[in-house]
C-alpha cells in the first residue's frame, strides 16, 4: 500500500512540476552524468507463514551512477549495500524467533523517466529496472547454524549466500541546489526471488524446524537520500533568443514618388530587451523603428537605392539574470541592407492620329492618342477636346462625328482634336490631330441654258472687205464650236467705223459691212480650201453699219490690221477695231435669246467660191 | 495670289452603292475630230490626244485603245495644245482657250491624268500654245491672247516675258540651244527675244505681211535652221527668223498649214499638216510631197523611230503610220469624238447612233452587236438634225426635209403636205412629225393626216407613250389620249428650269419633270408637282426615262450619274457611275427590244451601256 501511495503521489505532481521547477533562463543546467550517494532504510514486507521469515529493517547505502541520455530519460546503474537486514524466522508453531545476521547487496540497472527537463530545478521522477540481490549470511550466522540445531533452526545447516534476480521500482525527486549538487530522495520497492539460503525444503511445517514449505517472493521498500554530485561539462541555460533577420521591402522595383515600406523583423525571446534601429537610406538615416515607410523622392535617379538598418538591443528593463548572461554573452548590433531599384520616371509624351483624316459630314473617323511613357508613368487617363463635332468613346481610341458643323456644300472644315494624357504622377502632354470635315460636293451646276457666245471680231483694214488670216482664224474657232454642238448657229454682225462711210464705191457695189459680213460667211460655207463647208441654214447674217451695240473684242486680231514700220508694228490705229465683223454662236430655232441690239438677222446668202 | 483650282472627278461621286450589273462599258461610236496629240518620249508606246468635243484620252499601247482620262468638262472651250512633259511622263499640261475666259488657262496633271488643277496666273487668257527648251525641259512657255508666259519649275510658277512685245501668241518654240531666245507666232507675223523676253522684235522679213502663224519649229540639230507655218505658206529660216524664205513646192496657197515638225531622227524630214492634207519634204523644206488628204490639226513622231508617226485630224480622227508617214491607218478604239445627237435601239442587238456630220464623218453609225462594232452609213446629206426608226424605216430630218430609208438602202425623200418644216420626229404606233403649223402623222410616211397646234404655236417636242400623246409647244405643254382629238394642259414644274418630262407607260395622270432644282412627280396630270427625294441627290436632274416594258423601272441622270428607281421614282439607288461621271448624260434609253439594257447618250463620250437585271 504504501508503495501505491507514493506512486500515486508521484502521478498527481506530474503536471505542476515542471512549471514550478522550471530552470531560469541564463542558469546553469546540469551535467550530463550524475553521481548520487544516498543511504536510508530498507523495509522488508513479512514472509508469513511458511515459515516465519523477516527480514529485519535496516539501514541501506549506495552509489547510483545516472546518465542523462535524453532530456527527460536516464540510465541509472546503482549499487546498495544493506546494513542490518538480518534474517528472522519464526519456529513453527511457536512464537520463538531465531535470527542469524544476514547482509544484502543489490545491484540495480533502471531507466528513470523524469516528469521535467534536464534543466530543470526540481526534477521528479519514476523508474523501474532489473537488478540482483545477493543475501550473504555473516560469519557468526554461517557458524552458529552449522551448530547441531542450527542456534535455532533446528538442524544444521551450512548457510549459503542466496543470489536472486531482483526487480524494482519506484519515484523520487531531484532536487538542484547548485551547478554540481543536489539532492535526492528515492522510495523503491523491490521484488526479488526468494532464497532458502541453504534450509531445508519440505512439503509441510516441521516443529522445531525451520524449513520452507514456500518460496514466495521477497518484498521490500526502501527510503533513501542523498546527494547528488553533477559530472561532465555544464551547458548555460541561454536567456531567449535575439535575432535579426532580413530587410523585407514591400516592392523590389519603384520609381520616384512611390512610397516603399521596409521592414527588418527580429526574434526575440529574452525578457525585458527589446531592440533599437537605426534606418538609412541612401545614406540618410531615417527615424524608425521595425518598419520604415519611405517615399522616393521625385527627383531620385534611376538605380539601385541601398537601405540599411542596425538592430541593437536595448536592455535598459532586462532584469538581472539576463543582464548577468548578457554580460557574458553580449549582444552585438546586426546590420542588415537591401537594395530597391529605382526606375526611371520620363514625362509622358504623346502623339495623336486619325483615320481617315478627311471625312465626310456622316461618316465618323476614329482617334487614336499613341502615348509614349516610361515604367514609372503608371496608368495614364485621356482627356479629349475638339473644337467642332463631338467626340465619344473612353481611353486612347475615340470616335470623332463630326455632328452640328452644317458645313455647306463644296466646303471643307478641319477641325482639331486635342488628347491631353496625364500619367499617375500627374505629368502630361498634349498632341492635336485635324480632321478635314468635306462637306458633300455641291451638285453639278446645270446645263447651262443655251446663250449667245461672242467671239474675237474679225478686224479689217481701212476700206477693207477681205476677211484676213486672223480672221479666218476667229472662224475656224466659231466653225468647231458650232461643228461640236447642234443647238447652235453661227452670227455674223458687220460694221464700218464711221469714215468708211464715205468711201467711194463702185456703182451697184454693195455697202462694206455687207460685203465684210458676205466674205465672213463665205469662207464659212464655200467649201473650197481653205473655206469651211458649214450647212448655210445654220449661218445668220446682221448689218450693223457704225451702230456699234455690241462690245468689242479685238484682242487676238487687233494687231492684224496694222501696217507694219520697219521692224515695229504701228499702233496708232485706234479707229480699226470699229472695222468689224462680229461673230457669235448663237443658240438654234429659238432654243436661247439672242445677243441684245442686233437686229435684222437672216440666213447667210448663197456664196460664189471661197474669197480670197 | 495663287488660286488653285482642284479638279477631281474620281471622288465626286454620290452615294456609288449599287452595283446590279457589270459596269457601264463606253460603246463608242469611237473617231471624230482630234485636236491634238503627245507622245511620251521616255515610253513612245504611250500617248495622250484630245478631241475637239474637250476630252483627253490616253493610251498605253501606242494608239491600240484609249482611255478617258478625267479632264475637267469644259463646255464650249476648246483645248488648244496638249504635251506629256518630256522628263516627266506623269505631269500633262492641256492649254483651253474660250471666248469667255470662263474654262480659260493651263490645266496641268502631276498623275498621269488622273486629277487636274488650273493655274490661276494664266487662267483667264486662252492657251494656244506650249513649248518647253529642250535641254532643259522645265523651263517652258506659252502663249496666249495675252502674250507670253514662261516658267523656270516646270509649271509651277508662271512670269509674263512679253510686256510690249507680241501679243495673241498661238505658236511658240525655244531655240534648241539657248534658253534666252524664244520664238512667238502670232496671229500676224511672228516674234523674237534672244534676252528671255526683255525685249522682243518682229521677224517678218521675207514673209507675207498677213501670215497667221500657225507652228514654228526649230531644228534640232541646227539652231540658226527655224520653220515656221501661216496660212500664206510655210517659210524656213537659216538665220534664226532674220530672214525668211518661203517653201516652194507645195502647189496653190489655199490652205492653211497647222503644224510643222521635223523628224527627231532625221531633221532633214519634216512634215507639214494643212487643211489640204498632209506634206512632206526630206531636203529641210525645198521640196515637199504631199502624202495624203486629211486635215491635219497636229503630228507626232515617234522620238526615236522616225517610221512611226501619229497625227490627230479633223477628218479621221487619231492615226499612226509605221512606214515612214507613207500610209496611215486609223486608230480611235476609245477614242470618242463625235458630237452625239440621238440613238435608236431598232433590235434585239441593233443600234443606229445619230452624231452631227463632221468633216470626216456622215453623223450616221449602224451596229449590229450592240455597239462592239460600228458601219458608218453613207448618207446624201449635208447635215442630220434628227433620226427615228418606224417600222423597219429609218428616217432623217434635215433642215427642212424627211428622208425615208427602207431594207433597200434607198433614201428616198419625203413629201410633207404643204412642204411645211418638219422641227422633231417621233415614233409611236404612229410618226409623228412636229411643225410649226401643228402636227402631222402617218404609218407609211406616205400619206399624211394633219393635226393643229393646240396652241397654235410651233411644236419642239413629241412624245408617243401607248395611247397617249404628248407635245411641246413654243408656249405650253400638251397631253392627249385620242390622238390629238382633244387636247389637256399640262403645266410644268414652274420652280427652275425645265430640262426633260416623261409620262408614265401604265399611268397618264403620273408625270416627271427633270428641272433644274430636282426631278419632280405630278400624280395628276401636271397639276401639282413635288419634289422627288427618295435616294437623289441635291441639284439638277436632267433626264427622264421609263423602261417601257417595266412601267415602275425609271431612270433619271444628273450630270454623269445615273440614278435608277424600281418603284414609281418614289426611291432611287445610284448606279455605279465611275465610267460616265465626268461627262453629261443627254438621254438615256432603255428600249422594249432590250429591256434589260440601258444606254446612256452623252454630250461628249459617245454611248455607255449596262445591263440592268429585272
Amino acid at each position: 500500500m504504501k508503495l501505491r501511495n507514493i506512486g500515486i503521489a508521484c502521478f498527481l505532481l506530474a503536471p505542476v512540476l515542471p512549471l514550478a521547477a522550471q530552470t531560469a533562463p541564463g542558469e546553469t543546467t546540469y551535467g550530463k552524468w550524475e553521481i548520487n550517494a544516498f543511504g536510508g532504510g530498507s523495509f522488508f514486507k513479512r514472509q508469513d507463514p511458511r515459515p516465519y521469515f523477516d527480514l529485519h529493517r535496516g539501514g541501506v547505502g549506495g552509489i547510483r551512477v545516472t546518465q542523462n541520455i535524453w532530456n527527460y530519460v536516464s540510465l541509472e546503474q546503482a549499487v546498495t549495500i544493506h546494513g542490518t537486514n538480518n534474517a528472522v524466522f519464526t519456529k513453527p508453531n511457536s512464537f520463538d524467533t531465531i535470527s542469524f545476521g544476514l547482509r544484502q547487496r543489490q545491484v540495480s540497472f533502471n531507466p528513470v523517466f523524469h516528469f521535467t527537463p534536464r534543466d530543470a530545478k526540481i526534477r521528479p521522477f519514476v523508474t523501474v529496472g532489473p537488478g540482483f540481490n545477493w543475501y550473504v549470511p555473516t560469519s557468526a550466522a554461517r557458524n552458529a547454524a552449522l551448530q547441531p540445531d542450527g542456534a535455532g533452526i533446528g538442524y544444521p545447516v551450512n548457510l549459503r549466500t542466496g543470489f536472486a534476480p531482483m526487480f524494482n521500482y519506484g519515484a523520487g525527486i531531484k532536487a538542484k541546489l547548485a551547478s554540481r549538487v543536489g539532492l535526492r530522495v528515492d522510495a523503491r520497492g523491490y521484488w526479488s526471488k526468494h532464497t532458502t539460503l541453504g534450509l531445508e525444503e519440505t512439503a509441510t511445517a516441521v516443529t522445531d524446524r525451520i524449513t520452507f514449505t514456500e518460496r514466495n517472493p521477497l518484498q521490500s521498500l526502501q527510503l533513501t537520500g542523498g546527494l547528488t554530485f553533477y559530472l561532465g561539462k555544464l551547458t548555460e541555460e541561454p536567456i531567449g533568443d535575439f535575432r535579426a533577420g532580413s530587410i523585407e521591402s514591400s516592392v523590389q522595383t519603384a520609381c520616384p514618388g512611390d512610397t516603399v515600406t521596409f521592414n527588418l523583423p527580429v526574434t526575440n525571446t529574452i525578457s525585458g530587451v527589446s531592440s533599437r534601429y537605426k534606418w538609412t537610406v541612401a545614406g540618410q538615416d531615417q527615424t524608425a523603428q521595425e518598419s520604415l515607410t519611405f517615399k522616393i523622392p521625385d527627383n531620385a535617379p534611376a538605380g539601385p537605392l541601398s537601405v540599411r538598418a542596425i538592430v541593437e538591443a536595448d536592455t535598459a528593463q532586462a532584469p538581472k539574470n539576463v543582464l548577468k548572461f548578457l554580460k557574458k554573452n553580449p549582444l552585438t548590433a546586426t546590420a542588415r541592407e537591401a537594395t530597391v531599384t529605382v526606375k526611371e520616371y520620363k514625362a509622358p509624351s504623346v502623339t495623336a492620329s486619325a483615320s481617315p483624316t478627311q471625312i465626310g459630314p456622316n461618316d465618323t473617323a476614329t482617334l487614336t492618342a499613341n502615348p509614349t511613357t516610361s515604367d514609372c508613368s503608371g496608368n495614364v487617363t485621356y482627356t479629349w477636346e475638339v473644337d467642332g463635332g463631338t467626340i465619344t468613346g473612353d481611353g486612347a481610341t475615340r470616335t470623332f462625328t463630326p455632328s452640328g458643323l452644317n458645313l455647306a456644300c463644296g466646303t471643307t472644315r478641319t477641325v482639331n482634336a486635342k488628347v491631353t494624357i496625364r500619367d499617375a504622377k500627374g505629368g502630361t502632354s498634349t498632341a492635336t490631330v485635324p480632321v478635314t470635315v468635306a462637306a458633300a460636293p455641291c451638285p453639278p451646276p446645270p446645263p447651262p441654258a443655251l446663250r449667245a457666245t461672242q467671239f474675237d471680231d474679225i478686224l479689217f483694214t481701212n476700206g477693207g472687205t477681205r476677211v484676213n488670216n486672223c480672221g479666218k482664224r476667229t472662224l475656224d474657232r466659231a466653225y468647231e464650236q458650232a461643228m461640236a454642238s447642234g443647238d447652235y448657229d453661227v452670227l455674223l454682225v458687220g460694221h464700218i467705223e464711221a469714215s468708211e462711210s464715205k468711201i467711194r464705191q463702185r456703182r451697184g457695189a454693195k455697202a462694206i459691212d455687207q460685203q465684210r459680213v458676205e466674205n465672213a460667211a463665205a469662207y464659212l460655207i464655200a467649201g473650197e480650201q481653205p473655206c469651211k463647208r458649214f450647212d448655210r441654214s445654220r449661218v445668220k447674217v446682221a448689218i450693223a453699219g457704225e451702230t456699234q451695240n455690241s462690245p468689242l473684242r479685238t484682242a487676238l486680231c487687233e494687231s492684224s490690221v496694222l501696217e507694219r514700220s520697219g521692224s515695229k508694228i504701228r499702233t496708232n490705229d485706234d479707229k480699226a477695231k470699229f472695222r468689224r465683223v462680229e461673230v457669235w454662236l448663237v443658240p438654234r430655232d429659238g432654243k436661247g435669246e439672242l445677243p441684245s441690239g442686233i437686229t435684222g438677222i437672216e440666213q447667210a446668202p448663197e456664196v460664189r467660191g471661197c474669197p480670197k | 495670289m495663287r488660286l488653285l483650282l482642284f479638279l477631281t472627278f474620281a471622288g465626286l461621286s454620290i452615294g456609288e452603292n449599287v452595283s446590279q450589273s457589270e459596269p457601264w462599258a463606253s460603246i463608242g461610236p469611237f473617231g471624230g475630230p482630234a485636236g491634238y496629240i503627245s507622245v511620251d518620249h521616255r515610253n513612245p508606246e504611250r500617248l495622250i490626244a484630245s478631241s475637239k468635243n474637250g476630252n483627253i484620252f490616253l493610251s498605253q499601247n501606242g494608239g491600240k485603245q484609249w482611255t478617258l482620262l478625267p479632264f475637267p468638262r469644259i463646255s464650249a472651250a476648246a483645248i488648244e495644245t496638249i504635251k506629256i512633259h518630256p522628263n516627266n511622263p506623269h505631269v500633262f499640261f492641256a492649254g483651253v482657250a474660250d471666248e469667255n475666259g470662263e474654262y480659260s488657262g493651263l490645266y496641268t496633271s502631276r498623275d498621269s491624268g488622273q486629277t487636274w488643277e488650273r493655274s490661276s496666273e494664266i487662267m483667264k487668257d486662252g492657251i494656244f500654245a506650249l513649248a518647253f527648251f529642250g535641254p532643259d525641259p522645265s523651263v517652258m512657255a506659252v502663249g496666249t491672247r495675252a502674250g507670253v508666259f514662261l516658267s523656270s519649275d516646270e509649271g509651277m510658277n508662271w512670269e509674263m516675258i512679253s510686256q510690249g512685245g507680241p501679243t495673241a501668241v498661238v505658236s511658240l518654240a525655244f531655240d534648241s540651244e539657248d534658253v534666252k531666245t524664244l520664238y512667238a507666232g502670232t496671229t500676224k507675223l511672228p516674234w523674237k527675244t534672244v534676252d528671255g523676253g526683255k525685249t522682243w522684235a518682229s521677224i517678218h522679213e521675207g514673209m507675207l505681211d498677213d501670215s497667221d502663224v500657225f507652228s514654228i519649229h526649230v531644228d534640232s540639230k541646227n539652231p540658226n535652221r527655224v520653220y515656221a507655218s501661216a496660212c500664206s505658206g510655210i517659210y524656213a529660216s537659216e538665220t534664226k527668223g532674220d530672214l525668211w524664205r518661203k517653201a516652194q513646192g507645195i502647189p496653190g496657197t489655199d490652205r492653211r498649214t497647222h503644224v510643222v515638225t521635223e523628224d527627231p531622227t532625221f531633221s532633214q524630214l519634216i512634215l507639214a499638216g494643212t487643211t489640204a492634207g498632209l506634206w512632206k519634204s526630206a531636203d529641210a523644206g525645198h521640196n515637199w510631197r504631199k502624202l495624203n488628204d486629211y486635215l491635219v490639226r497636229s503630228v507626232e513622231f515617234h522620238p526615236a523611230d522616225g517610221r512611226v508617226v501619229y497625227l490627230a485630224t479633223q477628218t479621221h480622227g487619231l492615226m499612226k503610220s509605221t512606214t515612214a508617214a507613207t500610209e496611215f491607218y486609223e486608230i480611235n478604239r476609245g477614242f470618242t469624238g463625235l458630237p452625239m445627237v440621238k440613238l435608236l435601239v431598232t433590235g434585239e442587238t441593233d443600234l443606229i447612233a445619230v452624231t452631227l456630220k463632221t468633216n470626216g464623218s456622215t453623223g450616221l453609225f449602224q451596229s449590229t452587236d450592240n455597239g462592239t462594232n460600228w458601219e458608218e452609213l453613207k448618207t446624201p446629206f449635208s447635215s442630220i438634225s434628227d433620226a427615228t426608226y418606224h417600222k423597219d424605216h429609218l428616217y432623217i430630218r434635215t433642215g427642212k426635209t424627211i428622208h425615208r430609208q427602207g431594207k433597200d438602202k434607198n433614201w428616198v425623200r419625203l413629201t410633207l403636205p404643204g412642204n411645211i418644216e418638219p422641227l422633231v420626229m417621233e415614233s409611236g404606233d404612229e410618226l409623228w412629225v412636229g411643225t410649226r403649223q401643228g402636227l402631222l402623222y402617218s404609218m407609211d410616211g406616205k400619206r399624211w393626216n394633219t393635226l393643229p397646234s393646240p396652241d397654235k404655236s410651233s411644236i419642239y417636242d413629241v412624245q408617243s407613250v401607248n395611247s397617249n400623246l404628248t407635245v411641246r409647244t413654243a408656249k405650253s405643254t400638251w397631253i392627249s389620249s385620242d390622238k390629238g382629238k382633244t387636247w389637256n394642259l399640262i403645266t410644268l414644274p414652274s420652280e427652275g428650269r425645265t430640262f426633260q418630262f416623261a409620262l408614265h407607260p401604265g399611268n397618264s395622270r403620273l408625270l416627271f419633270s427633270t428641272t433644274s432644282i430636282g426631278l419632280m412627280k405630278s400624280d395628276d396630270q401636271g397639276k401639282t408637282w413635288k419634289r422627288v427625294l427618295g435616294g437623289l441627290p441635291d441639284g439638277f436632274m436632267y433626264s427622264i426615262t421609263p423602261n417601257p416594258l417595266r412601267p415602275q423601272e425609271w431612270f433619271t441622270t444628273q450630270q454623269g450619274k445615273v440614278f435608277h428607281s424600281t418603284d414609281d421614282g418614289n426611291t432611287w439607288k445610284s448606279l455605279d457611275n465611275a465610267a460616265t461621271n465626268s461627262t453629261l448624260i443627254k438621254k438615256i434609253y432603255v428600249s422594249e427590244n432590250q429591256p434589260n439594257t440601258v444606254f446612256a447618250l452623252t454630250e461628249t463620250q459617245g454611248v455607255y451601256v449596262r445591263k440592268i437585271l429585272p
